[in-house]
């Protein structure tokens, strides 16, 4: 097993990784921009490395620093995380040329669910139903115009490189379609540095469903059931749900298969999701396969009870897959919320600025992967303006909505307008509580939405009361302003139990010194209790456990260092 | 001795009077404008920490946190978010100051990707004049009326904060509005 790795991105998804790198003994090299010195991966990981210039390009997409962090910082693996480089053939190519290991799917595989184009070519080859389209490449706008007509009005322009509705246009006519294309092409020319799009038929009433795939070198592919992430605005997911409340045991089956041969189609290793529409007759298409971890892969991890990220790391380390289809079982009913900083009454428009202060629930099945420091914390423009994701776990669907409507009305994000408001209204809808939920759900039900809220005086008191007590309130950054409310009684009048910042204080924690090119903020990077001697090749339990079913591996053949 | 504050939710004003007994207790007078009668209530009130305390109102304990950015106070309470805003009797004497509809302001931080207008450009109403780009989103933003550029206040590319001016443009007036302004003077 590795000593050490590096993980690739930042905030939310950065911490998930460094988590379950941490659980498995191996230590974490984190990377930051100038403007996350105070970012929650910088806390987390036992190093972190300066990037400089927040610019995406310059930062967390910049290939060669990273990998140069990764060799400089003993790293002999890299994370990708989501987003960033997560997906591309070539930053991975470039991992595994500089001697280090890529924790993801080969760039083989990468480059062949990354031409999404080609991808759909090698499904049809497979016998996968795909989705009607023109993916021949061509530039020549008034071809395009013609082939558009062919598969007719709506139809979807989408980025070849694309993924999160990046370079997404929807066209409703014929007369919309010059312009839309071009705004397309120059909106994926800016996210993922290629301009080229392709055409689709668009399906207006159709549920997104994708199935979680795990794959190991031995040519071992499982799924781990589906997710349902029909609920979208701007293109981007914002609920999403295990199981599906569309699938019956046997589609779920059917698809499935469908989505491991998917998968074989292009050797597919280590974790990923196979993306479906499922049209209200029950056929599915194929739309394409994350080359990633998704950001819904809690709530696979909540039914299942497989840590997807331990995997991940497990398979890339070049262990075999312990887990067979019929042992996947999946229990309950899950559902992740994202918290974004953004305003639901102006089209979903991102906000940015400070949180002064965040409170979130803690309860039985409830899993909070924040994204910022919990007071103090800011929404940089520079990058996605996820705050953080709730997830809850219960027996059904009906407990886990009631489950997340209390998390939510026991959450708070204080100082910048964020989707709470919401999404506490989407679990109050009619349709979202009998499950007919589609892709259009949101502006079906939701189009110029306002919130409409009487203050109460109740609220009138407290802010008067605030103005008056403020002079007493202990001030100041020592003193954390994250708690957790006390879920028990909510009238109870114990005082709120206080977290430090990231917990990390509380711990036996270690100071060294760390060579000068560290964080220019961190006088001293913390290191967090040592996972192992100098002298222990790994602290990796299955590995030294006689009954491990990797064990007649061996050593593991990838390690480099292993003399 | 009472002391007085003015909110105001973003539909309407409120103004709340408070007085301190002795025991820590308080005595609030709120009232909500358009409501006769004012409601007299009787909190007593305990800090818990860095924005955080807690009310006792009809032998209800009610847990309230706020964080404050400037004028504006964020208030959580009662498993709902409220975002209301203190007025000073100053500010409120001269009301808003009236909104500059000629200069075209971002509507978020970002970058601009593309100017599709210059100085001296006649447009249309609906016509979009520049792309700015933020968080990974283009976002254009198009005239508000007919009329002509008169300055680009950024170029192409540069890194923009929210709500600055972008872009003015001079309203080209419907001559048929004038004259319907003149025949009735």
């Amino acid at each position: 097993m590795f000593n050490r790795i590096l993980v690739a991105n930042r905030g939310e998804i950065a911490i998930r990784v460094i988590a379950s790198a941490q659980e498995m003994g191996i230590e974490t090299v984190a990377i930051y921009s100038d403007v996350d010195e105070e970012a929650v991966q910088v806390h987390a990981a036992d190093f972190a490395y300066p990037l400089g210039d927040p610019l995406p390009s310059k930062s967390y997409l910049n290939m060669d620093k990273i990998i140069s962090i990764a060799l400089e910082s003993g790293s002999e693996a890299i994370h990708p995380g989501y987003g960033f480089l997560s997906e591309n053939a070539e930053f991975a190519k470039k991992v595994i040329d500089a001697g280090l290991i890529w924790i993801g799917p080969t760039p083989e595989a990468l480059h062949s669910v990354g031409d999404k184009i080609q991808a759909k070519k090698t499904m049809e080859a497979a016998n996968i139903p795909v989705i009607p389209g023109y993916h021949g490449g061509s530039r020549n706008k008034k071809f395009l115009l013609k082939k558009a007509q062919e598969i007719g009005f709506p139809l979807l322009i989408k980025a070849t490189a694309g993924g999160g509705g990046r370079g997404m246009r929807i066209v409703h006519s014929k007369e919309e379609f010059s312009s839309l294309y071009d705004s397309a092409r120059r909106e994926a020319k800016a996210a993922f540095g290629n301009g080229d799009v392709f055409l689709e038929k668009y399906f207006e009433h159709i549920r997104h469903i994708e199935f979680q795939i795990l794959g190991d070198y031995f040519g071992n592919i499982i799924h781990l059931n589906e997710r349902e992430c029909s609920i979208q605005r701007r293109h981007q997911k914002i609920i999403e749900e295990t199981p599906s409340i569309a699938l019956s045991d046997d589609l779920r089956e059917q698809m499935g298969e469908v989505a491991i041969a998917a998968a074989r189609a292009v050797n597919y290793v280590n974790a990923g999701s196979v993306e479906f529409i499922l049209d209200q007759d029950n056929n599915f298409y194929f739309m394409e396969i994350n080359a990633r971890l998704q950001v819904e892969h809690a709530i696979t991890e909540a039914t299942t009870g497989i840590d997807l990220v331990k995997w991940q790391i497990k398979i890339a380390a070049g262990q075999e897959l312990g887990i067979n289809q019929e042992d996947v079982l999946g229990r309950g009913h899950a559902l992740e919320f994202r918290i974004y900083a953004e305003n639901p009454e102006n089209q979903f428009m991102p906000t940015a600025g400070k949180i002064h202060q965040m409170q979130f629930p803690v309860g039985v099945n409830i899993r909070n992967d924040l994204g910022i420091p919990t007071s103090g914390g800011e929404v940089s423009t520079f990058y996605d303006p996820m705050i953080a994701k709730l997830i809850v776990h219960a027996e059904n669907r009906e407990e886990a909505i009631q489950k997340m409507r209390w998390a939510l009305r026991n959450y708070t994000a204080q100082g910048v307008k964020t989707n709470i408001p919401f999404l506490k209204e989407v679990l109050n809808h009619s349709d979202f509580l009998s499950g007919e939920t589609h892709t259009d759900f949101v502006d079906a039900h939701f189009y110029k939405w306002k919130e409409h809220k009487v203050t109460p005086n109740e609220v009138l008191l407290a802010a008067a009361l605030f103005e008056v007590m403020e002079p007493f309130m202990a001030t100041g950054n020592e003193i954390s302003n994250a708690v957790v409310l006390n879920g028990i009684d909510p009238h109870s009048t114990v005082i709120w139990q206080k977290f430090g910042t990231w917990g990390r204080e509380s711990l036996d924690v270690i100071s060294e010194k760390i060579s000068g090119t560290l964080g220019r903020g961190k006088q001293a990077i913390k290191k967090i209790i040592p996972a192992k001697g100098k002298d222990l090749r790994s602290s990796f339990l299955p590995d030294s456990d006689p009954f491990s079913p990797w064990r007649r591996l061996g050593s593991w053949k990838l390690d480099k260092n292993e003399k | 001795m009472s002391e007085v504050f003015n909110f105001n939710d973003g539909t309407k004003r409120y103004e709340v009077r408070l007085r301190r007994n002795e025991d820590n207790s308080y005595i609030v007078v709120i009232n909500r404008g358009d409501e006769e009668e004012e409601k007299e209530l009787q909190v007593s009130a305990k800090v818990l920490g860095a924005g955080q305390f807690q009310f006792t109102l009809d032998n209800i304990i009610y847990k309230c946190s706020v964080a404050k950015d400037g004028d504006v106070r964020f208030i959580h309470l009662d498993g709902e978010d409220y975002e209301i805003k203190r007025i000073s009797e100053a500010v409120e004497e001269f009301g808003e100051a009236e909104e500059d509809l000629g200069s075209l302001s971002s509507p978020m931080p970002g970058r601009i990707v593309k100017l599709l207008v210059k100085p001296g450009d006649r447009v249309k109403k609906g016509q979009d004049l520049v792309v700015v780009e933020a968080m990974k989103m283009e976002n254009k933003i198009a005239a508000p009326f007919d009329g002509t550029v008169i300055e680009v206040f950024f170029p192409e590319g540069d890194q923009i904060e929210a709500n600055v001016p972008l872009i003015e443009i001079e309203e080209e007036k419907d001559p048929n509005e004038e004259n319907e302004d003149e025949s009735e003077g």
